[in-house]
C-alpha cells in the first residue's frame, strides 16, 4: 500500500508540474530521464486496481487499459495514445520483455518496438535495449523496486533505444 | 371537352398515375423490408432468441437501449428494421454517431437485401469504427481456446474468445491483434459460492470487451499457466468483414450471463454464426463447453472448404518450464536444483565449467521456474523471488541466443473425446445381489479418462447421476452435483512445484457400502499433497472431512485421511487405487475403505470400467460395479 500511495502522490505532483510545462520543455529533457507515461499520464494510478478473485478470472471483463488510454489521450505528447499504449503494454508484459531482451529477440519486444513506431530493422534497437537493461537490472536495489518502477525503467530504456536506433 | 379542360384532365391523370406508381414502389419496398425483417440473419443480427424454459415470443437477449433504434426494437424486428432503414441516408451530423457507423453489419444486410449500395465515407464519418476494422487490414479471424483452470469455478471448462488477425507486416506480432471477449461484468466482491449461484441463475450482466491479445496471453499463459490454442478460420472476405462489423455492433452491449448454456463459448459462437450457414454450437444440450466448439470448428466445412485453416499452440509458462526441465540431463538438473535451493550463483564452479549451451538451458529453465511459480507480478500480494532477477542478470551476461525451442503438444483440444458420458452396467453386493446400473455424466472428465486435453490426474464432473434398478425398483444411487479433484503434477519437485492438491464434492451417495437404499446428501472437501512418481503414476495423500445427512447412525459429519494412486499405463488402460480411514463425529467407530477402479478404453468413444469398494468397521461389506460407457 505504501507503494500505491507513493505513486498516487507522485502522479499528483508530477501532473501539476506537467500542467505548467510546455511540450517543448518536456521533449528537451535528456532521453531516459522522463517524463514518461507511468508518472505523467496516470497509468501508474491504475496499476493496482481493487480486484478480487472473480475480477481476475477469465470470464470477467477487464478494461483498465482502455480506461487509462481514454483518460490519458487528452494530454498531448507524453500522454498521447501511442505512449500510453506502450506503457500499458510494458506494464502487462514487463517480465516477458526483460527476458526477451536478455535472449536477444522475442514477440513482445517486437510488439513494443512496433508500438513505438520503430521503423526498419529492429536488430540495433534490441541490441541497445539488451545492453542498457543488462546494466539496469544489475544495479543494487533493482530487485527491491516495485513492478511499476521496473516497468517505467524499461520504458525509458526502450524509448532511448528507439530514439537512437529507429527511423520513426 | 375544351383544350383547357382536356389538359387539366391529363394533368390529373398523370398525377394519379404518379401517386399510384409511388405507392406501388413504396408498397413493394415495404414488402421487401418486411421480408428482410423475417430473414433468420436479421434475427441473428438483433440477437433474438426464444425463451429457454418458459413459453413466449422471441426477443433480443441484449438489453442495452442503445442497441435499438425503434422503441419496440427489442421485441419487434420489423419495427427495428424500418427504423434503421429510415435513418440510413440521413445526413451526418456528428462523427461516429450515424447509424452506418453504429450498425455497419445491419446496414450491409439491408443493402444486400435491397440490392442497393452507398458511397458513405466510413473513414471520415466513422473514425472509431474505421480504426476498429484496422483500416481493412484484418485478414483472418481466430477462435482462441484457453484450457481449463481449476483455480476458479468460472474457468473450469476453459474459455473462448475471438481474435482478429491483422495482415502480416514486417516485424509484426500477433500480440497486438484485437480480441473480442465475452464475460460477466458485475461480479466484483462476490465470493465463489455467490458467484456460482448468480452465474448459474442469470444474476450477472455480461458483455463483450475489446482488448489486445497480449493481455489474454499474459493473463492465461503467464499468470494462470493455461495453454492457449488458436484456431484460425478459413472465411471468405465478405463473411470476415461481416463478423468484424457485427462484433463492433455488440461491443459493450449488455447481455445476461449464464454459466451453463449462454456462456462465453456460446456468445462467441453467436458472433461467428452471424454468417449464414455457419453452425458451430452443439444443439440439444443444456450447456456449452468451449472444447466442443473447438471440435465443431475442426470438423466443419464452409463454402466448400474446411473451416479450420490452421491450429496454433501458445504454450503456457508452466508448459514451457516443464518442457525445458524435461530436456535437462541429470547433471544439469543437479546444478539447477542446487541453484534453486541455495540461490542463483553465476560463480558456481560447476556452472562455470559448463558449455555455453548448458548454461543457456539451465538459466532459461530457472527463469521459467520462478516466473511459473510467482503468479501475477502486478498483484500487491505477489513477491517475485530475488533469484528470478539474479537468473535474468546472469542471462544478460551470456551472449544473446536467437534460437528458441518449440514445444509440440501431443494433442489439441479439438482432437479430444466428446465431453459427455453415459454408462450401463451392474452393481453387485453381498446383501442385495445384482442390480442394474444406469449412469449419465453431462460433463466432463474424471481421473481415469482425463486425456491430454484435460488437467491430468484431476477430475471435474457436474451432474454425474447413477440409478440402480432392482426388481423393478428404480432408485437414485449416487449424484455428484459438482465434484472437483485438483492435482498439480509437480514434475520438477522444486520447492514451489510441490503439488498442492485438493478435492471438493457436493452430492449424494449410499451411506453404507453395499446398500441400495441408504442415500445420504453430503458435502466434502480434502486438501493434500501429491507427487508424480514416474511417467505413469501419480500419488497423493489427503486430510479432509464432510457434512452429511444422518442415516442409520452414520453421523452428521466425519473426518478422514485418504490416499490415491493413479496410474495411466497408456491411452487405453488406467487405474486408481484409494484407501480411506474415516472417523465419524460422535459415536461412530473408525471405518476403513479400500477402493480400486479400472478403465479400459475400447475405442476413443467407448470404455469398460470395473469398480470395487470394501468397507470395514462396525460392519463390513463390499461392492463390485461393472459398466460399458459411451462418450457423446
Amino acid at each position: 500500500m505504501k507503494i500505491i500511495n507513493k505513486n498516487v502522490v507522485l502522479v499528483a505532483l508530477l501532473s501539476s508540474v506537467f500542467t505548467f510545462a510546455s511540450s517543448a520543455s518536456a521533449e528537451s529533457k535528456a532521453s531516459g530521464s522522463g517524463p514518461n507515461p507511468y508518472t505523467d499520464c496516470g497509468v501508474g494510478a491504475t496499476l493496482f486496481p481493487d480486484t478480487n478473485w472473480a475480477a481476475i478470472s477469465s470470464n470477467v471483463i477487464w478494461d483498465l487499459g482502455t480506461t487509462a488510454i481514454t483518460s490519458a489521450t487528452t494530454s498531448p505528447n507524453t500522454c498521447n495514445g501511442k505512449n500510453v499504449k506502450t506503457a500499458l503494454f510494458i506494464r502487462d508484459s514487463y517480465m516477458q520483455l526483460v527476458e526477451e531482451a536478455a535472449i536477444g529477440q522475442g514477440s513482445h519486444l517486437t510488439a513494443a518496438l512496433n508500438l513505438m513506431q520503430c521503423g526498419g530493422a529492429h536488430d540495433n534497437a534490441i541490441q541497445a535495449v539488451r545492453s542498457s537493461m543488462g546494466q539496469v537490472i544489475a544495479q543494487p536495489g533493482y530487485q527491491a523496486k516495485g513492478h511499476m518502477e521496473k516497468s517505467a525503467d524499461f520504458y525509458n530504456v526502450i524509448n532511448t533505444a528507439v530514439i537512437s536506433n529507429c527511423s520513426i | 371537352m375544351t383544350i383547357r379542360s382536356r389538359s387539366k384532365f391529363l394533368a390529373i391523370l398523370l398525377h394519379v398515375l404518379l401517386i399510384s406508381l409511388t405507392l406501388n414502389v413504396q408498397s413493394a419496398e415495404n414488402a421487401q423490408l418486411e421480408n428482410l425483417a423475417h430473414d433468420p440473419q436479421w434475427f441473428k443480427l438483433l440477437h433474438f432468441e426464444k425463451p429457454l424454459v418458459l413459453p413466449g415470443e422471441a426477443r433480443s437477449v441484449i438489453h442495452s437501449d442503445d442497441f435499438f433504434l425503434a422503441a419496440d426494437g427489442a421485441v419487434n424486428p420489423y419495427s427495428e428494421l424500418k427504423a434503421l432503414y429510415a435513418e440510413m441516408d440521413t445526413p451526418v451530423t456528428e462523427k461516429d454517431k450515424h447509424v452506418r457507423c453504429r450498425f455497419p453489419a445491419r446496414v450491409a444486410f439491408i443493402e444486400k437485401g435491397l440490392k442497393s449500395s452507398s458511397k458513405f465515407d466510413i473513414k471520415n464519418n466513422c473514425p472509431a469504427m474505421y480504426e476498429w476494422t484496422r483500416e481493412g487490414a484484418i485478414e483472418s479471424i481466430s477462435v482462441i481456446l484457453a484450457t481449463g483452470y481449476l483455480g476458479n469455478p468460472a474457468s473450469y471448462y476453459g474459455h473462448t474468445l475471438l481474435k482478429f488477425n491483422e495482415k502480416n507486416k514486417e516485424n509484426s506480432s500477433n500480440l497486438l491483434d484485437k480480441t473480442v471477449n465475452y464475460g460477466a461484468t458485475s461480479s466484483k466482491g462476490d465470493n465463489p459460492a455467490v458467484y456460482i449461484a448468480k452465474s448459474v441463475l442469470g444474476g450477472y450482466d455480461a458483455g463483450f470487451s475489446n482488448i489486445d491479445f497480449y493481455f489474454h496471453e499474459n493473463t492465461y499463459g503467464e499468470n494462470e499457466n493455461r495453454d492457449l490454442w488458436e484456431y484460425q478460420l478459413n472465411l471468405p472476405p465478405e463473411d470476415l468483414k461481416l463478423v468484424v462489423s457485427h462484433a463492433w455492433e455488440v461491443l459493450s452491449k449488455k447481455y445476461t450471463y449464464y454459466f451453463f448454456r449462454q456462456n462465453c463459448a456460446y456468445r462467441m459462437a453467436d458472433i461467428l454464426q452471424i454468417i449464414p450457414g455457419l453452425d458451430i454450437v452443439p444443439h440439444f444440450r443444456p450447456y456449452t463447453i468451449p472444447q466442443t466448439i473447438a471440435q465443431k470448428l475442426s470438423d466443419a466445412e464452409f463454402a466448400g472448404q474446411p473451416l479450420l485453416a490452421n491450429t496454433i499452440y501458445h504454450p503456457s509458462r508452466q508448459s514451457r518450464f516443464y518442457s525445458k526441465f524435461s530436456q535437462l540431463d541429470a547433471s544439469q538438473k543437479t546444478i539447477l536444483k542446487r541453484m534453486v535451493l541455495l540461490g542463483v550463483n553465476e560463480s558456481d564452479m560447476d556452472f562455470l565449467s559448463l558449455t555455453l549451451e548448458s548454461k543457456y538451458k539451465i538459466i532459461d529453465t530457472i527463469i521459467d521456474y520462478y516466473r511459473f511459480s510467482s503468479g501475477d507480478p502486478q498483484s500487491p500480494e505477489t513477491k517475485v523471488d530475488p533469484n528470478y532477477y539474479k537468473a535474468i542478470a546472469t542471462r544478460y551476461k551470456l551472449p544473446p541466443r536467437k534460437a528458441q525451442e518449440t514445444l509440440t503438444p501431443s494433442m489439441s483440444p479439438d482432437k479430444g473425446r466428446p465431453p459427455s458420458w453415459a454408462q450401463i452396467g451392474t452393481i453387485s453386493t453381498a446383501s442385495n445381489g445384482i442390480a442394474s446400473s444406469f449412469r449419465i455424466r453431462p460433463a466432463y472428465y474424471d481421473q481415469l479418462d482425463s486425456d491430454e486435453t484435460h488437467v491430468r490426474n484431476a477430475a471435474l464432473t457436474m451432474g454425474d447421476t447413477q440409478f440402480s434398478l432392482k426388481n423393478g425398483d428404480l432408485r437414485l444411487h449416487s449424484l455428484d452435483f459438482v465434484r472437483v479433484d485438483s492435482a498439480n503434477p509437480g514434475l520438477s519437485g522444486l520447492p514451489s512445484d510441490r503439488n498442492f492438491s485438493w478435492k471438493i464434492r457436493v452430492g449424494a451417495e449410499q451411506g453404507k457400502t453395499g446398500c441400495l437404499n441408504c442415500l445420504i446428501v453430503l458435502g466434502q472437501s480434502d486438501v493434500g499433497m501429491g507427487i508424480q512418481l514416474n511417467k505413469h503414476t501419480f500419488a497423493a495423500a489427503y486430510i479432509g472431512g464432510a457434512l452429511q445427512s444422518v442415516h442409520d447412525n452414520q453421523g452428521a459429519a466425519f473426518a478422514r485421511v485418504s490416499a490415491d494412486v493413479i496410474s495411466r499405463f497408456n491411452d487405453e488402460l488406467s487405474t486408481k487405487l484409494n484407501v480411506e480411514f474415516r472417523q465419524g463425529i460422535g459415536s461412530i467407530s473408525l471405518q476403513k475403505f479400500y477402493r480400486a477402479d479400472l478403465r479400459w478404453a475400447l475405442t476413443p468413444l467407448l470404455d469398460v470400467r470395473l469398480g470395487y469398494e470394501a468397507m470395514y468397521g462396525s460392519e463390513s461389506s463390499q461392492t463390485l460395479q461393472t459398466g460399458l460407457g459411451a462418450y457423446w
